[in-house]
């Protein structure tokens, strides 16, 4: 296997690729928990509004600048001019969601096709060109070896996207038998597959190299995303009939069963002391085994919400706090260390433990809040605010974490070891 | 014979990436009479490229239990006459 030895400084792509992607990944996250502040109770936006907020404008972007950033790191693979591919995923994504928002409000077809094209191009361009990196790539380990089957799900997301663009438009009426299907198979493509089998690949290096725990048991990603495609197919198959209970059992425990390996792989961490980071993994690993409990609920309980599903989407949210609490603090001192400012702010200069715990404790409380909100309307305004302290919180990181960058690369002292 | 003074880096238990930060701040402030001895469960490639770019020597090498050792040294030192491995 394949066994990194950590980022290499010509392989790492410049700071400005990662902290455009996370600032706007931030900027969706403001905006989305203002509009939930304000419409959510409303009902005048439809839920699809505020979901593709989180799925494309929050993970979207912060997935690929994540992506970009860990492809050296824990694939060994470095990107070809990573800066022009963050500018083009940075205007076809975010464009693109502009256009679906649109849509969503005035229920215009035009906008939807607008949104399509855009969003379909730049996607499949971005996962094609890191496909193709990963597949030249030829010590290729378990983790590069899970991320070509995290992406394999994109065409798949966006093709299920486009038919249901196009039964709801009537421009594949013919088609419109599928429609429960497809509307079962767009959500767990995009979760399951492309945003969960991405975690895993991440989690078999992270886990292991970040808290020093063993490592995840051998053949487990294969195993798992084998289970997974399984499953959609037969879920595929099932839907028609309209009856996917089972499928979303077996599929919640399945995720459950990779929570449980987490949550032990991180009780036999070396080191004793829990930091911020690491609480959101474990906190990442107990919303799976949640979720997989919650799949066994029939729907009639839940109000007509998916709750295992829901439970789904806030562990990978966790996890991308987890990352984004390790990623900028390293980022701003790894690239002021590697051009001579020796000093540079360390990574507790840039976040305290302190404030990474406040960090911790907003997240639990805005994901508490908006669970119950599910249940509770009247704890919706409640919830969007926790979320909206919660982006303000990681917007101050990343602002802090710039200024601190720029303030060291205009004033710090440049100088060689021992020089 | 001289007799440099070894700054020692236990870093097998340490979590990422607080062994780069360590030893970052240990070459930092390295005389020309010491040298940095590192023991890490992997190899450290971002350090030894921060180590040559700043013209130190390095040398690393992994012993029967996995456990790796790096020497990082001033150029005026041998860092393979100072491994124990």
């Amino acid at each position: 296997m394949f066994d990194n030895q950590g980022l290499s400084l010509e392989q790492a792509p410049p700071i400005k690729v990662v902290f455009t992607l996370f600032a706007a990944a931030l900027l969706w996250a403001l905006i989305g928990s203002i509009a939930y502040l304000l419409f959510a109770q409303s009902k005048d936006l439809d839920s699809a509004f505020f979901i593709h907020i989180w799925t494309l404008g929050i993970m979207g972007n912060l997935i690929f600048g994540a992506l970009f950033q860990m492809l050296p790191v824990i694939a060994g693979v470095a990107m070809r001019s990573p800066w022009r591919d963050t500018r083009i995923v940075v205007t076809g994504l975010n464009l693109g969601l502009i256009a679906l928002l649109y849509g969503f409000v005035t229920h215009y077809a035009g906008t939807f096709w607008l949104a399509a094209t855009l969003l379909g191009v730049t996607l499949l361009y971005i996962t094609l060109k890191i496909f193709v990196a990963l597949y030249h790539f030829k010590e290729k380990g378990d983790t590069a070896q899970s991320m070509m089957y995290a992406l394999g799900f994109i065409p798949f997301v966006l093709l299920s996207a486009l038919l249901l663009i196009g039964i709801l438009s009537g421009v594949t009426a013919t088609l419109s038998t599928h429609y429960t299907a497809l509307r079962f198979l767009h959500p767990h493509l995009g979760l399951w597959g492309w945003m969960g089998m991405l975690i895993v690949a991440v989690a078999l290096q992270v886990v292991p190299m970040f808290y020093v725990t063993p490592a995840y048991p051998k053949r487990l990603h294969t195993l798992f995303f084998a289970a997974l495609l399984a499953l959609l197919l037969f879920g595929f198959m099932q839907s028609e009939t309209g009856d996917t209970t089972m499928v979303r059992i077996v599929g919640g425990a399945l995720w459950g069963v990779f929570g449980l390996v987490t949550l032990w792989l991180l009780r036999k961490k070396r080191r004793a002391l829990w930091d911020a980071s690491a609480k959101l993994w474990a906190l990442g690993a107990a919303l799976l085994l949640l979720q997989a409990t919650a799949a066994l609920v029939p729907p009639g309980f839940t109000q007509g919400c998916d709750l295992s599903l829901l439970l789904f989407a806030l562990f990978v949210h966790t996890i991308a706090v987890a990352m984004l609490l390790k990623i900028i603090p390293f980022l701003t001192w790894f690239h002021l260390n590697a051009q001579g400012y020796f000093d540079a702010p360390m990574m507790h200069d840039i976040l305290s433990h302190r404030n990474a715990n406040r960090i911790f404790y907003l997240h639990l409380t805005a994901i508490l809040l908006f669970m119950l909100s599910r249940f509770v309307p009247t704890l919706q305004p409640l919830a969007a605010i926790a979320m909206l302290c919660e982006a303000v919180a990681l917007a101050w990181l990343l602002y802090h974490a710039v200024s601190a960058y720029r303030h060291t690369q205009k004033h710090g002292m440049r100088m060689t070891v021992n020089g | 014979m001289v007799r440099y003074e070894r700054h020692l880096l236990d870093a097998r238990e340490m979590e990422h990436p607080e062994p780069l930060q360590r030893a970052t701040a240990i070459l930092r402030n390295l005389s020309k009479e010491a040298y940095l001895y590192m023991l890490h469960r992997k190899k450290p490639l971002p350090l030894l490229e921060i180590a040559e770019r700043a013209g130190l020597r390095f040398c690393a090498r992994e012993d029967d239990g996995g456990t790796w050792h790096i020497v990082i040294t001033p150029a005026e030192m041998d860092p393979k006459d100072l491994c124990d491995v």
